[in-house]
Formats: C-alpha cells, structure tokens, sequence
C-alpha cells in the first residue's frame, strides 16, 4: 500500500518536472530569439544622405562650395555661409529623413560648422572635399526617433 | 467498515479524475499558447523578411542601369530624371505589388507630378504603381537620393520610397 502510494507520488513529481522542464526551455527559446539590433539600413542611409546633400545645387553652386566657403568663413549667396548653411540644410535633410540627424563639417579636426541634435547614432562614411591643399571632411549622424 | 474503504476509493477516484482534467486543460492552454505564439513569429518572421526584402530593393534600385546617373560611361551615384521617365513609361511588371515613388524634396517646387514637359518645375514621379484591389499589410521604407535633372543641369535632394502591399 505505501509503495504503491509513493509511486503515484513519484509520478507526480516526475509530471511537475517535465512540466518545469517545458516552462524553463520555452521561456530560453523567448530570451535567446531576441532580435539583434544592428542597424546596416540606417548605415546606407546616412552614406546615401552625406552623398546626396554634397551635390545639391543652390544659388547657383552647390553645398559643396558652401561648406568650402564656410570652413574659409567667406561669404556664399550674400551672407556668411555657415548662417546660411544652418538655415538650408534643415530643409536639404528635414523632410528627406524620418530619423534625427547631426551633420559636421571639419577643417583639421576643427569644428567648422555643426548641426542637429542626434548624439548616439549611425555614422555616415567621411565625405572629404578637397579645395587647393586645404582638406574638409564632412559626416552625418542618424540617430532613430524614440 | 466495507463502505467506508468503497467512498474513501471513490473520493480517491475523483481526485483522479479532478486532477487528469485540470492536467489536461492546462496541457490545452499551453499548446495554444505556443499555437499562437508561433503564428505570431511566423507572421513577424515573414514581415521582417519583406522589410528586408524591400530594404534591398531600396539599396539596388538607384544603381540600376534604368535608373542611374551616367556621364560618357562613367556611372555616378544619382538617379538621372530623364531615365526615369523612360522607365515609367515602360510600364513594367518588374516589381510586384509595389508603388515607387521619388519626390523632389530640396528645392522646394510645385506639388505636381513630373512629366517630359515640366521637369525644372515638377517634384514627384511616381516610377512604378501597382496596387492590390485587397491586402493585409502595407510596408513603406524610405531613403534620400541624389536626383539629376539633365534639362538644368541640376542636382536635387530627393526621397525614393517604396510601398509594397502583401498578404493579397
């Protein structure tokens, strides 16, 4: 009587086990199948960007020569070029992107001119314009909106 | 004495069977939990490879020879407008049930849909449409590109999105 008694029992410990075991191991396929985040897409998109916005003509040049004109601080379009700039390349990257950006223009590692507000994103590939034996580097920053 | 073992058998008995049925139930609830959660990943498995799919197709798309820039054979990364239109007017089936559009974002021009005659003034094309009478899922990406217009000589900002409609 009492060894069939602790059968049953050990059969119910045993059905509990399993029933652990199916938990334990459902709940490693959830933990283990969580999607690895990296993002190439956004990657593409800050070169095809970076790329794009160098060859936009305006005012009869093109942003290229702005950025040459503000490294320089000369004038481009009848004002300072890094005001204009500011004020056109919030229209030129506005509505071409759904993500936040930051784009930088450097001349010698120093900050010609900045703009946007992404701190922690995907970089483009440096963009470097070349201007007699001065060398300017530009890149832009994608930052996904949260 | 007899009839007290028979309901104390008997009282065992439904434990049993009590037991076997929560058992039971809770073995029911659980295949279709995972029934359910492995439709749920199929279904996200699938979205995400149409995304995939389609954010290929955003990256192939501008260095087509249809599509892309060149000057005396020397290709270019920009998308020529003219050839564009040509392809428009081809009115192929190479995509599916896709809609591609290439708006002209930067400068800022007239909200009308480009033709041969109005390329300086225009600023949108759409390259390719067809749309489903029905589907469950719509899945649009985006990118900027560079847009030549060779009429002005001109470079524009631009934005080439893709629409693609499944579960049909």
């Amino acid at each position: 009587m009492a060894l069939k008694k602790a059968q049953v029992d050990l059969i119910g410990l045993v059905i509990i086990v399993i029933i652990i075991i199916l938990l334990a191991l459902f709940g490693l396929r959830l933990l283990i199948t969580q999607p690895v985040n990296v993002d190439e897409k956004l990657s593409v998109k800050a070169n095809n960007l970076m790329n794009a916005i160098v060859k936009v003509n305006t005012c009869n040049s093109n942003i290229e020569e702005a950025f040459i004109s503000c490294c320089s601080s000369e004038f481009f379009c009848g004002q300072d070029a890094c005001d204009y700039l500011s004020k056109e390349i919030p229209k030129i990257i506005g509505n071409s992107i759904e993500e936040n950006y930051y784009i930088e223009l450097l001349n010698q590692n120093n900050k010609c001119f900045s703009h946007g507000n992404c701190v922690n994103g995907i970089s483009s590939s440096t963009y470097i314009v070349k201007n007699n034996d001065q060398k300017y580097e530009s890149r832009v920053k994608l930052c996904k909106k949260s | 004495m007899q009839s007290s073992i028979l309901k104390k058998g008997q009282i065992e008995i439904q434990e049993t069977v009590f037991i076997i049925v929560i058992v039971i139930v809770l073995i029911l609830m659980g295949l279709m939990f995972f029934y359910r959660y492995t439709l749920a990943s199929i279904e996200t498995s699938n979205t995400n490879y149409e995304i995939e799919k389609q954010s290929d197709l955003i990256t192939a798309l501008p260095n087509m020879a249809e599509f892309k820039c060149s000057f005396l054979n020397k290709q270019e990364e920009c998308i020529d407008l003219l050839k564009i239109m040509a392809f428009k007017d081809l009115n192929s089936n190479l995509f599916g049930n896709k809609r591609i559009v290439i708006e002209i974002i930067y400068p800022e021009k007239n909200n009308i849909e480009c033709n041969y005659g109005n390329l300086d003034n225009c600023n949108n094309v759409i390259v390719y449409s067809k749309i489903p009478n029905k589907y469950q899922r719509k899945i649009i990406v985006s990118s900027p590109v560079s847009i030549y217009n060779i009429n002005s000589n001109e470079y524009y900002m631009g934005k080439l999105s893709i629409e693609g409609y499944y579960g049909t």
